[in-house]
């Protein structure tokens, strides 16, 4: 008995260091280990269903691993600070040059003399090779072609109100104001309570759509007007957008919830505004436009023109050199064999197949080519594909993606794609946190700016001078401007 | 039990020789101390030493001793007692401390009192468990409990105001009424959760005492005062000194998740303003700064709360 059971535990013993030793001969792919921050929804809880994971992981060999993280920021700070920095980080340009000026990231210059490089630039155009990219003479970021359209603010109107009640959309500020008086004073949802509001947005930035036409948008934006920088809070026409957002503040005609994105997507939603001003992709994609036919089915909210002041139509803002400013960065300590492997990634990524799969998913299951020769998305399986531009990491070329990926909301990608933006180059400027305290200054300014339009300041041309004074004096807005002003002409955005 | 050993008679002894003896006799309570000792020096004392990147370029690469020193030493302090915003941001912290330093003590101190008053034991238990709730929710839900009962628009209590013909109140979006929202929503998840203990002390008062008062003819509000208040001031004390030692604490997740661009002015505080400039630009000296010129500021309060407790015989130490 004992015999066999020696014979036994000596049998076990040998197929479990046969088994160890088959693991070690298997050939384990390279993997490359990258964060974002996007909180895109429907990211497949196991690997196996990710396919676009396994499809790269099956044309290039390398497994990428993906981890959206929840309070982006502070968990990446909190994983650097500890020394746990992942291969591939999704930052924004700012916090690329803070990482870049304490080495923790790579200069990826080399890139420009692999074949990799060409087929970057032929895929996704050579104006995705801009100064922001840089730290110094090192290239930093990984280039990524503009999106534009995903973040435009859009103005909306109830299409179903205005054929209902007769009302005509509005087209100037004036128009605007009346349509949203008649809004909150006739009851058009018909509840028998006025609860219905005129106007909301998307905080300061949504109020673009009425301040836009002024030439003028609510923070601290830096602007170039006949070559030479300036800023928003400079402008002219300041204290008359002042004074119009005013008026409709006070008179109610504004959603009091629109500092607090949830609030103001929920007054819209559930139907109790007259003119929305918020990014397309938030209300014209087909999962929104189902949340809001639930709650009020008669409900359609369809985009109108810009409004004109004088200044010519314009209903948002838009960074100068890109919109949405995160790029990918990558471990200064990557290895060979792992830069190696990103760089098979993005050739991939550059291919027709691989930008399709980032852009649209998998033909066959995701998209298809119709009897036109166009390529359409294939409805059932499109919501698996909800999370695919987290593995855009060369950005896309709007125009082309989103009429592909959102044939539903096609008016409202032509409609923002269509107008030029109040464009302001803040992201096209590093100021280092040891020469000028940034952060502070916006926050005055921000808070400022509300208490003027709320009636908490008092608003007139000696008041807002006094404002201007505070900034120049206390919040030396003066040096912040100097160095803006320097690095714009240095990169010959600007003129002396 | 056994007696604690009488050491009155070694006092020609020097400390040193005091110690071995009282080593060799409890040896094994000393064994005892080693797990707690190596804890708080792995732990609390050992990290202390990463307090002096405050007063260096701290670089993740090159870690806390490779990191250069900064010129001045001072330099993170000059940034944030230069900051413009200083002034606000000091003042809204202990203001908003204080603010919950009285709503957290006294509320629960009477909501405990009340309990333990009431004579239904299933419905003081059933009324403590609910109480205990609001405990549980994150400030996430708390935000959103808070939006549902006094947002603008459609909020319960100003939908209330409307009714009655009242002017509404923006409780959330205006830098009057903000403070109190904090004020309010950090009394209303704490009261029962803080109660706790009081309540533990109150059940610890010897009965006889109140049976000795009912005879004596003193009444239920006298037996409050006369007993209860006295038997439960220590705890209420050592409470009130721990908590002073966070008054530069305001409560950084309830403040970063409620407070809006509308009112940084009245809701900005030193922790969310360090987050913003700190952690959130990779400026960890910065955040160090701070951290340890709180902990200073935190520190000495304790030592002055303790010395103030002595004068009432509450004194922790």
């Amino acid at each position: 008995m004992k015999r066999i059971v020696s014979l036994l535990l000596m049998l076990a013993m040998m197929l479990s260091i046969a088994s160890v030793a088959s693991f070690a001969v298997a050939e384990e792919p390279i993997t490359l280990y990258c964060v974002t921050g996007k909180h895109a929804g429907g990211i497949p809880a196991s690997r196996d269903d990710d396919f676009v994971y396994t499809t790269i992981l099956d044309r290039t060999g390398v497994a990428v691993i993906l981890d959206d993280l929840q309070d982006y920021y502070t968990a990446l700070g909190n994983r650097i600070s500890s020394g746990d920095i992942p291969d591939l980080m999704y930052v924004s340009p700012d916090y690329a040059q803070q990482l870049a000026s304490q080495g923790l990231i790579r200069d990826l210059s080399d890139m420009k003399e692999t074949e990799t490089w060409q087929h970057i630039m032929a895929t996704y155009g050579e104006d995705t090779d801009i100064p922001s990219n840089y730290y110094g003479d090192e290239m930093i970021c990984i280039p990524a072609a503009m999106a534009l359209g995903d973040y435009y603010y859009e103005i909306y109107t109830r299409a179903d109100w205005n054929e209902k009640y007769g009302l005509k959309n509005p087209t100037t500020i004036d128009e605007l104001y009346d349509y949203c008086v008649w809004i909150r004073d006739n009851d058009p949802d018909g509840n028998g309570i006025a609860d219905t509001i005129g106007f909301t947005c998307w905080g300061l930035t949504g109020l673009c759509a009425i301040t836009a036409p002024y030439d003028v948008a609510f923070g601290n934006y830096l602007l170039i007007r006949d070559g030479k920088v300036t800023n928003t809070l400079l402008q002219p026409r300041m204290l008359e957008a002042l004074e119009t957002v005013k008026k409709f503040y006070t008179e109610g005609l504004i959603d009091p919830g629109m500092f607090v994105n949830s609030e103001s997507k929920a007054t819209t939603f559930s139907g109790k505004v007259g003119v929305v001003a918020m990014p397309w992709s938030n209300l014209d994609k087909a999962k929104y436009t189902e949340q809001y036919k639930e709650v009020t089915p008669e409900a359609v909210y369809l985009p109108i023109e810009a409004f004109d002041a004088g200044e010519g139509p314009r209903y948002t803002l838009a960074a100068h050199d890109v919109y949405v400013g995160d790029k990918m960065v990558v471990n200064a300590d990557i290895s060979d064999e792992k830069y190696e492997a990103l760089l098979k990634v993005l050739d991939y990524m550059t291919t027709e197949e691989g930008e399709m799969l980032v852009y649209m998913g998998l033909e066959g299951r995701h998209w298809k080519v119709d009897e036109n020769g166009e390529k359409v998305m294939i409805k059932e399986n499109s919501a698996e594909t909800n999370y695919t531009h987290e593995y855009q990491w060369m950005g896309r070329n709007d125009a082309r993606y989103l009429g592909l990926k959102f044939p539903e909301a096609a008016a409202s990608v032509e409609w923002g794609l269509r107008y030029n933006p109040l464009e302001y180059f803040n992201s096209s400027v590093v100021i280092d946190p040891d020469d000028y305290d940034l952060p502070t200054m916006e926050d005055y300014v921000k808070t400022q700016l509300i208490a003027f339009f709320k009636g908490e300041r008092e608003l007139s041309a000696e008041e807002y001078q006094k404002f201007l004074d505070e900034l120049y004096n206390i919040y030396d807005f003066q040096t912040y401007m100097d160095i803006a002003t320097k690095q714009l002409v240095d990169q010959g955005l600007a003129n002396e | 039990m056994t007696k604690a050993p009488v050491i009155s008679h070694l006092g020609h002894l020097s400390r040193w020789e005091r110690f071995r003896r009282a080593f060799i006799r409890w040896w094994p309570m000393y064994l005892m101390l080693i797990p707690g000792i190596i804890y708080f020096a792995t732990f609390k004392y050992a990290p202390m030493s990463g307090l002096v990147i405050a007063f260096k370029k701290f670089n993740v690469k090159k870690g806390i001793w490779g990191s250069p020193w900064v010129e001045p030493w001072y330099k993170y302090y000059k940034q944030f007692f230069g900051s413009p915003a200083n002034t606000r941001i000091i003042g809204n912290t202990i203001r908003l401390s204080l603010w919950k330093l009285a709503m957290g003590m006294f509320p629960s101190l009477i909501f405990a009192i009340a309990v333990a008053e009431c004579k239904r034991r299933w419905f003081a238990r059933i009324v403590q468990t609910i109480s205990y709730l609001p405990h549980f929710f994150s400030w996430a839900v708390v935000y959103g409990i808070c939006l549902a009962m006094l947002n603008q628009r459609n909020g319960v209590v100003n939908s209330v105001i409307r009714k009655l013909g009242g002017e509404i109140i923006p409780f959330m979006t205006s830098n009057k009424y903000f403070p109190g929202v904090l004020v309010g929503s950090d009394l209303w998840k704490g009261l029962g959760w803080g109660a706790i203990v009081y309540l533990a002390a109150i059940m610890n008062i010897d009965t006889s005492l109140y049976e000795a008062a009912t005879v004596d003819g003193c009444g239920r509000f006298g037996q409050i005062w006369h007993i209860t208040l006295p038997g439960i001031r220590k705890v209420f004390v050592v409470l009130l000194i721990t908590k002073v030692g966070n008054i530069l604490d305001a409560g950084f997740n309830q403040v970063y998740i409620m407070m809006t661009d509308e009112v940084r002015m009245s809701g900005e505080i030193i922790d969310t303003w360090v987050y913003t400039q700190g952690i959130g630009k990779l400026n960890f000296s910065l955040g160090t700064a701070v951290g340890l010129f709180k902990s200073i500021i935190s520190c000495g309060l304790v030592f002055f709360t303790n010395a103030l407790a002595r004068k009432w015989d509450s004194a922790l130490w």
